[in-house]
């Protein structure tokens, strides 16, 4: 008997929702927990997995129209003779497909979506028997704090986009700030031979100087924190941030340990930290030599974590053929 | 009597030009043709008698004293005007000479004029309180009301129904059953019918009777028969639904207050068509006089938005 | 210190102030020998005669309005209305009439009179016999409003009354007519626009007028036993609000929770909350919590009837909830 894929009720006052991407073609094989299509309200756009495993068929609605809430939208079959064609879904082209295997959820947003959805999936047998919800996407930027605790989370220099990633649990109040023990800023020189490096950037064609920097001290957090995330931003000198290509900070992640790059080198600056608990590593140019200063926060890095990868960073910019090697 | 009928009408003049120049804000009501009413009335008051007034109350502002130029400006929403620019066409009051008010919700000043012959008897005073109304506002409950609290306790006041046929734009026999004089009998309150556009017999009946009230014998209860001879407000203009042409012109032609009056005084030989007319340009200069006054003076300050809404202090 | 009923103090502060000015009368139904249904005003008539204690017939609007004019020209009316739920009866006179006539006047005339009248529900007498009516006056500029919380207030509020140039509203709960309090001996009268902070606190505000300040105090002390410390303060007048013991409280504690008898929807509740919230925002740590009467016609029924109005543990409960910051209304 296959099993029916229905609108789910994604919040208490929500009685429709669109569908925006099938992320299965019709005859796919999904397993139980494989994302299957998005759906947007008027509040987020939500993945709808599969509750159980099979061949998706007979899709019955067309895409981007207001669908309400339990009607029929598809099946799974069990077995492959029955999938019924369907001319209502666009057939996937390779980089959606891509785009759905790439999907990591942070366990900490699954857990606040939990909380703080009225009308998590209804447990009206009918609606939900061959789904169920999964967290919203793209991740809610919004930290549940009192506007105290934004306070003093500002008093302390802390981001409130940060307080989530310093472990606290929402929604956050004044005491949790207060609990934070919110070091404040650190320096670290490095000073390395420019040789081998400018050597390296002219015989480049693919990668300019900070991109190579960039792509350092990625390698760097790489070699000494496998397990780390890290997110990388380039400071520009209009003030903006700009965020870095590197390979796996494509996905900002709440956890993540966030670096800037301030690429001096054309200027006479010698280095600049700001003031906010930030990490910035500030690269400048002067007599043959690169100066690396690197002003992090206490809460993020530990002396020890900032001075090896300081000094990992450093040896590859002193010797960038060893990184090559 | 005929001056201050004049001054009412030449008041009336300017102020519908006025509004019908965009000069003057919001809406207004006119008086012309009940003249003798207010002035009839007010003739027979002293200074501390109090009178109440409605939303068509010029008449009775200027009745029981007021200045022109300090109308005019309430008119327009100036600062010297007799209410700051506060209270506007439908509100304006001289509050030095007795009047405690115009009142813009129909009936409304029922309570009001009743309550003011409460505390003279509490205090002893010998004052007289004349509630001015429509025929309109004897469909209001409150009149009741309060009319029966006033037989109960002998009240010095006196029950003004200026009835000019119609109520707003119905006329008065579609909205009043039964006699109205009747309805204050009931409460064992002695009603009078008088013709409201003979100001001379006004007068004559609202002596007695304020003299009567002063002793503590009122309460009491007229029915002034007049005529409007705009419509509801300034801007009502195509009232032939609700009345003639023919009957509008009549009372202007054979009903006029200021012409009876005046009749009256040239036949007495008091006074000659000469005088009339010199008495006549002589208030309208000072009207015109007083509109540029008013045109030229100065609006309140802003900052005076938030002030008396509460008495400080 | 004597101790007196709150009925008591207000027939007090009526026979002083009428001995104190003879403008002063008391005008209503039943408030002569028959000293109103709550026996607030009986004896009054002995002394004063009924020149000043004066009886009317079933006649709201009509007695209201010949109030306003007596206050118009020289006389200190008290008027009494039976039943809060009157209120809508009188509203033209008081609303349209006395709140306005000052300032059309452009300050020239002034209404001093007092509407004492009451509230409260929880006592059996259904929907037109129960409403707490405040926040509609309270919604007119030009009228004060005054919501004593016990003997002691009841009498130096009316008093004030008596003497202000304005139109005065002054809401009695008349659960509370019998409820005793030490009033002292000598003359007293309490300003209007200073509220009462009854009890310190550092873990929450508690604000709660009339009726509601005794359910304040005692959810006060049922999280006392729970290690919280709520500060519970009394606004004592509605108009003019007391807002800065008010904001300078909601500052310290950085909660606050307002409970008032009237309904919820657009209530006062809603007021004291939004100037809370626009005005100490940055020192919340918490969503300011509004508990009014429920949204429904005051039922008959006491099983009903009683489940309408915040008690002392209803308010402790949400108190305990938001001091231990449980997510409250998020998203």
């Amino acid at each position: 008997m296959p099993f029916e894929v229905r609108m789910p009720q994604l919040g208490m006052n929500q009685d429709s929702a669109t569908i925006v991407a099938w992320l299965k073609n019709v005859g796919d094989k999904v397993t139980e927990g494989e994302a299957i299509f998005e759906v947007e309200t008027d509040k987020a756009t939500m993945e709808v997995e599969a509750r159980s495993e099979g061949y998706l068929s007979d899709i019955q609605v067309e895409l981007g129209v207001d669908i309400p809430v339990g009607e029929l939208i598809a099946t799974i079959v069990e077995n492959k003779k029955d999938i019924v064609k369907s001319t209502k879904a666009p057939v996937l082209t390779k980089e959606d497909d891509s785009k759905s295997d790439g999907q990591q959820k942070d366990p900490i947003e699954k857990e606040v979506v939990a909380k703080g959805n009225d009308a998590p999936a209804s447990d009206d047998e009918n609606r939900t028997e061959s789904q169920k919800l999964v967290s919203p996407r793209p991740v809610s930027e919004k930290v549940l704090a009192s506007p105290k605790a934004k306070v003093i989370a500002a008093e302390k220099g802390i981001r409130v986009s940060r307080l989530r990633s310093l472990g606290l649990s929402e929604p956050i109040h004044a005491a949790d700030v207060m609990s934070l023990s919110v070091g404040g800023q650190s320096n670290l020189m490095a000073v390395v031979d420019d040789g081998y490096f400018l050597e390296l950037v002219e015989r480049s064609d693919k990668m300019d100087r900070t991109e190579i920097f960039i792509s350092f001290l990625h390698g760097s957090w790489r070699f000494l924190y496998p397990q780390k995330a890290l997110s990388l931003q380039i400071i520009n000198f209009d003030g903006s941030v700009s965020s870095s290509c590197g390979s796996e900070s494509r996905k900002k992640e709440a956890s993540a340990i966030s670096i800037s790059l301030f690429d001096l080198c054309e200027t006479n600056l010698f280095s600049y930290g700001s003031g906010r608990s930030e990490n910035i590593l500030s690269v400048s140019h002067n007599n043959g030599t690169f100066i690396l200063n690197f002003s992090y926060n206490d809460t993020d890095l530990q002396l020890s974590d900032a001075t090896q990868l300081i000094n990992e960073m450093a040896e590859r910019v002193g010797n960038p053929i060893r990184q090559l090697l | 009597m005929y001056t201050q009928m004049v001054k009412i009408r030449v008041f009336e003049d300017n102020a519908n030009q006025l509004y019908l120049d965009a000069k003057m804000p919001g809406l207004t009501h006119m008086y012309s043709g009940e003249e003798a009413v207010a002035v009839g009335i007010c003739e027979a008051l002293r200074v501390t008698d109090k009178i109440t007034s409605t939303h068509r109350g010029h008449g009775h502002c200027m009745a029981k004293g007021a200045d022109f130029r300090q109308m005019f400006c309430e008119l327009l929403g100036k600062v010297k005007g007799y209410c700051r620019g506060k209270g506007g066409s439908m509100h304006i009051a001289d509050q030095t000479n007795g009047n405690l008010g115009a009142n813009a919700i129909v009936g409304g000043s029922m309570g009001i004029a009743t309550g003011s012959a409460l505390r003279a008897k509490l205090q002893k005073s010998d004052d007289v309180t004349v509630c001015f109304f429509g025929d309109g506002a004897t469909a209001q409950g409150l009149m009741y009301e309060v009319m029966n609290m006033a037989a109960l306790w002998k009240l010095p006041v006196i029950y003004a129904c200026e009835n000019n046929g119609y109520s707003e734009y119905t006329s008065t026999d579609e909205i009043a059953a039964g006699e109205i004089l009747e309805r204050a009998r009931a409460f064992g309150i002695k009603a009078f019918n008088v013709d409201g556009q003979d100001v001379i017999a006004v007068n004559k009946l609202a002596s007695e009777l304020v003299e009567k009230a002063r002793k503590g014998k009122g309460p009491f209860f007229i029915e002034l028969m007049t005529y409007r001879y705009h419509g509801h407000h300034v801007g009502d203009i195509n009232r032939t639904y609700y009345r003639s042409k023919e009957e509008e012109t009549e009372w202007k032609k054979n009903r006029d207050p200021i012409e009876i009056l005046g009749t009256f005084l040239k036949t007495e030989g008091i006074a000659n068509d000469d005088e009339l007319r010199e008495l006549y340009s002589k208030v309208r200069s000072e009207a015109s006089e007083a509109v540029d006054y008013a045109i030229n003076a100065d609006y309140p300050d802003i900052s005076e938005v938030d002030m008396h809404v509460f008495q400080e202090g | 210190m004597p101790e007196i009923t709150l009925s008591q103090a207000v027939n007090q502060a009526i026979a002083e102030e009428m001995r104190r000015d003879e403008t002063v009368f008391l005008i209503g139904e039943d408030v002569a020998e028959a000293g109103t249904p709550f026996k607030v005003t009986s004896g009054l008539v002995e002394e004063f005669s009924t020149e000043r204690i004066i009886d009317t017939p079933i006649s709201e609007p009509g007695f209201m309005g010949l109030a306003v004019g007596a206050a118009m020209t020289g006389s200190r009316p008290i008027v009494d209305l039976m039943f809060g739920d009157f209120l809508f009866l009188v509203m033209d006179q008081l609303c349209n009439q006395a709140a306005k006539i000052h300032y059309m006047s452009g300050g020239k005339l002034n209404v001093p009179l007092v509407l004492r009248t009451n509230l409260g529900a929880t006592r059996r007498s259904a929907a037109q016999h129960s409403q707490s009516l405040h926040a509609l006056v309270a919604h007119i500029p030009g009228l004060k409003v005054a919501m004593p919380s016990s003997a002691y207030e009841a009498k130096g509020l009316l008093k004030t009354a008596i003497r202000d140039d304005n139109p005065v509203v002054i809401f009695e709960d008349k659960l509370m007519y019998q409820d005793k309090a030490f009033v002292p001996e000598e003359e007293y009268c309490l300003p209007f626009g200073k509220a009462a902070i009854l009890r310190e606190g550092t873990d929450v505000t508690l604000i709660g007028t009339s009726s509601m300040r005794q359910v304040c105090e005692k959810a006060a002390l049922l999280l006392e036993q729970d290690g919280i410390s709520a500060e519970v303060i009394d606004p004592r007048t509605l108009v003019p609000l007391d807002e800065n013991t008010i904001l300078d409280s909601v500052k310290r504690t950085s909660r606050a929770i307002v409970v008032d008898e009237g309904h919820q929807n657009f209530g006062t509740t809603a007021e004291i909350a939004a100037r809370i919230s626009e005005k100490a925002f940055y020192f919340l740590d918490a969503p300011v919590i509004r508990m009014g009467a429920m949204d429904v016609p005051i039922p008959f029924s006491p099983v009903l009837e009683d489940i309408t109005v915040p008690t002392a543990a209803v308010v402790a409960e949400k108190a305990k909830k938001i001091v231990a910051g449980e997510l409250i209304h998020a998203l």
